[in-house]
């Protein structure tokens, strides 16, 4: 007990540096700032900003792109209930109660309870990883490489099952960022793979301009075809919920978190899908389902809690095991190897200032978060006429000045053009690349550890199902895969992820 | 053909087309045994992988009789941005980050049918200037700001 206590004053010394507090502000607002801005999303901010880190602490850095997805989930509940334009993919759901409730006058409550319920469930989910870091990373210390491999297999199986559209398509998509990612000289014997004899790719792909190119510049082109719609806000209305909105969001909020947090810690887990499980309970749960989508505070409460909640905890397994559990993820452990710390058990016994002071930021932004987005609302919706038409080549100019920064090599730039074209073609023929990026990052993990365990074991496969850890991640995969393939789960998700 | 345009057929034959393009560049890759993995062994197990879905899913093609058609798309949304990046790509190095930016910015506004050329000699100039301020002043970024 008196060790978490500790933990928690560490934290506080270094998230409380006035350079932390600084970053911590900054990445939540530009959160908010992406979050309310439909047309671009955490995935292409945080890509775009990954070589600025370099010029950062590991901390501060990290510090700040966490606040970019926390911040990110408030900003997009507020385009979802003024204009009814999720700005962010896990606010769609906060469109179906929040804007009705808008329409009704009544936004000020939905902007109001949306806030302090990811305020309430950014708490929690803070407490959580204090609480559960710490065994979990003792766990993780006793991992061979045999665990190692299924329990990377589990994560990316889950990541897929768990993610939008054809899971056989998401298998490939791991598969190909896995062989982009083993790309470059072979650590074991010097060999050159794939390199398709460029120098440039000597070191492997530059996993930066991947990421830019496969979120940021493929998120513009898909835009300009769609075109843009004029949105108009409203009038916001009273911003205090009524003590009948209070009555009916605690419960939910709770739900919610609970909800969340445990979603989020799972491989493939994350915002996304736990603001669409809180409000698929919701409803399911509720005495009254007919008031849902006709303005019932329930159906903002809920998820709203469930996404902030989600958002946090899906860092626990990079923390502590070193597996990032989905895309956005992977890009922090990206950032984390730009800065030569290999995410995983050690971070917390080598970097513990690292390690606890990014948790306690997460509390300080969440705090700064309901400052930003309450009292400032106002600003936030005057930033949403900002027409695409000017952002766009913003963004581009933002993706290309960041990616030459990196090695100040043109190569890299060509490779953003390059992987955005990939991605375009990948999302029109129905396959989602998010999971090409956290194959990207375990590939050369992957390869290092099955090798070990092969070696160690003479070149016997049972070595896999004879450990007992190992074995528990094994059946473990094997039941999400049956999950794949069972006509009935295949339809109840289908359900979940199209439920209106 | 209704079967050529389907989701389904072409990305099994592009998957189809990349594990076979990973085999044949890897095959001068020594594959090893397990106990003592050569560098072709992992990237086989992937481009193998990968031609098996790709099958598979030219097959759910062929079985479906409705299968879901590729969106057609825009190409002038994809065209201009992906020059952009590349003519930024191709004169950073000799010509500066200013002129490098004008250009990038010039050609990316031709991709959206919205733009409004009034707007874009501001946009151009604010952009570039704020770009000057936050990268080069600000974060410090080594990079060649005019041609000289």
């Amino acid at each position: 007990m008196s060790d978490i206590f500790d933990n928690l004053i560490l934290g506080f010394s270094v998230a409380g540096t006035p350079i932390n507090i600084l970053f911590c502000f900054l990445g939540a607002l530009l959160g908010t700032l992406i979050g309310v801005l439909p047309g671009i999303g955490p995935l292409a901010t945080v890509a775009m900003l990954l070589p600025i880190t370099f010029y950062l602490d590991p901390t501060t850095a990290l510090i700040m792109l966490a606040g970019i997805y926390y911040g990110a989930q408030y900003g997009g509940s507020t385009t979802s209930i003024l204009v009814n334009l999720p700005g962010e993919s896990s606010a769609v759901v906060t469109c179906l109660d929040g804007h009705q409730m808008a329409k009704q006058g009544r936004a000020g409550a939905a902007l109001a309870v949306a806030a302090l319920v990811s305020f309430a469930a950014g708490c929690v989910a803070t407490l959580l990883m204090v609480f559960f870091s710490p065994p979990l990373t003792t766990i993780a210390e006793s991992f061979q490489p045999a665990e190692y491999c299924t329990l990377m297999v589990f994560g990316l199986i889950a990541a897929v099952v768990l993610a939008q559209g054809s899971p056989i398509k998401a298998i490939a998509m791991v598969l190909f960022g896995l062989l982009i990612g083993i790309a470059g000289t072979d650590i074991n014997t010097g060999v050159r793979r794939f390199t398709f004899g460029m120098i440039h790719l000597a070191d492997g792909v530059e996993f930066v301009a991947v990421a830019m190119g496969l979120f940021g510049i493929r998120e513009i082109m898909l835009n300009l075809e769609q075109g843009s719609t004029a949105v108009s806000a409203g009038s916001i209305g009273r911003l205090w919920p009524t003590r009948d909105d209070f009555r009916r969001s605690w419960a939910p909020a709770l739900r919610g978190t609970a909800l969340g947090s445990l979603l989020g810690i799972l491989p493939g887990g994350g915002a996304l899908l736990s603001s669409f499980a809180a409000y698929t309970v919701e409803k399911k749960i509720s005495r009254t389902p007919e008031r849902f989508g006709h303005g019932a505070v329930e159906g903002v409460a809920g998820p709203e809690a469930a996404n902030n909640a989600g958002a946090q905890t899906s860092f626990i397994p990079l923390l502590t095991l070193g597996i990032p559990g989905n895309a956005l993820i992977a890009m922090m452990a990206g950032a984390m190897m730009i800065h030569g710390i290999s995410p995983g058990p050690q971070v917390m016994t080598n970097q513990p200032e690292l390690f606890w002071g990014l948790i306690v930021s997460m509390w300080l932004g969440n705090l700064m978060l309901v400052i930003i987005n309450l009292p400032l609302i106002g600003i936030w919706v005057r930033l949403l006429q900002v027409p695409y038409r000017l952002l766009f080549p913003l963004i581009l100019m933002f993706c290309a000045i960041g990616v030459y920064g990196v090695n100040n090599s043109s190569f890299d730039i060509m490779l953003v053009a390059v992987f955005g074209l990939v991605g375009y073609v990948f999302v029109k023929i129905g396959c989602e690349p998010a999971p090409l990026i956290l194959g990207m990052i375990l590939g050369p993990l992957f390869e290092e550890n099955l090798r070990r365990t092969l070696l160690l074991s003479r070149g016997d496969w049972s070595i896999f199902v004879t450990r007992p850890a190992s074995l528990v991640f094994v059946i473990l995969s094997a039941l999400l895969l049956l999950m794949i393939i069972s006509p009935y789960i295949r339809k109840k998700r289908e359900e979940v992820f199209v439920e209106d | 053909m209704k079967i050529l345009r389907s989701t389904d057929f072409l990305s099994g034959a592009i998957l189809l087309a990349i594990g076979i393009a990973a085999l044949y560049i890897g095959q001068g890759y020594r594959i090893g045994t397990a106990s003592q993995m050569g560098p072709g062994y992992f990237p086989v197990m992937l481009a193998l992988g990968l031609s098996g879905i790709g099958i598979i899913l030219i097959f759910n093609a062929w079985r479906t009789l409705e299968p879901e058609q590729v969106a057609g798309g825009t190409l002038r949304a994809v065209f201009f941005p992906l020059l952009a990046v590349v003519v930024f790509g191709l004169v950073i190095d000799r010509l500066g980050l200013v002129i490098s930016l004008m250009l990038l910015l010039l050609i990316s506004v031709l991709g959206s049918d919205q733009t409004r050329w009034k707007e874009v000699p501001f946009l151009i100039v604010g952009a570039v200037a704020f770009a000057l301020l936050v990268f080069v002043y600000g974060v410090g970024l080594q990079v060649k700001v005019w041609p000289v």
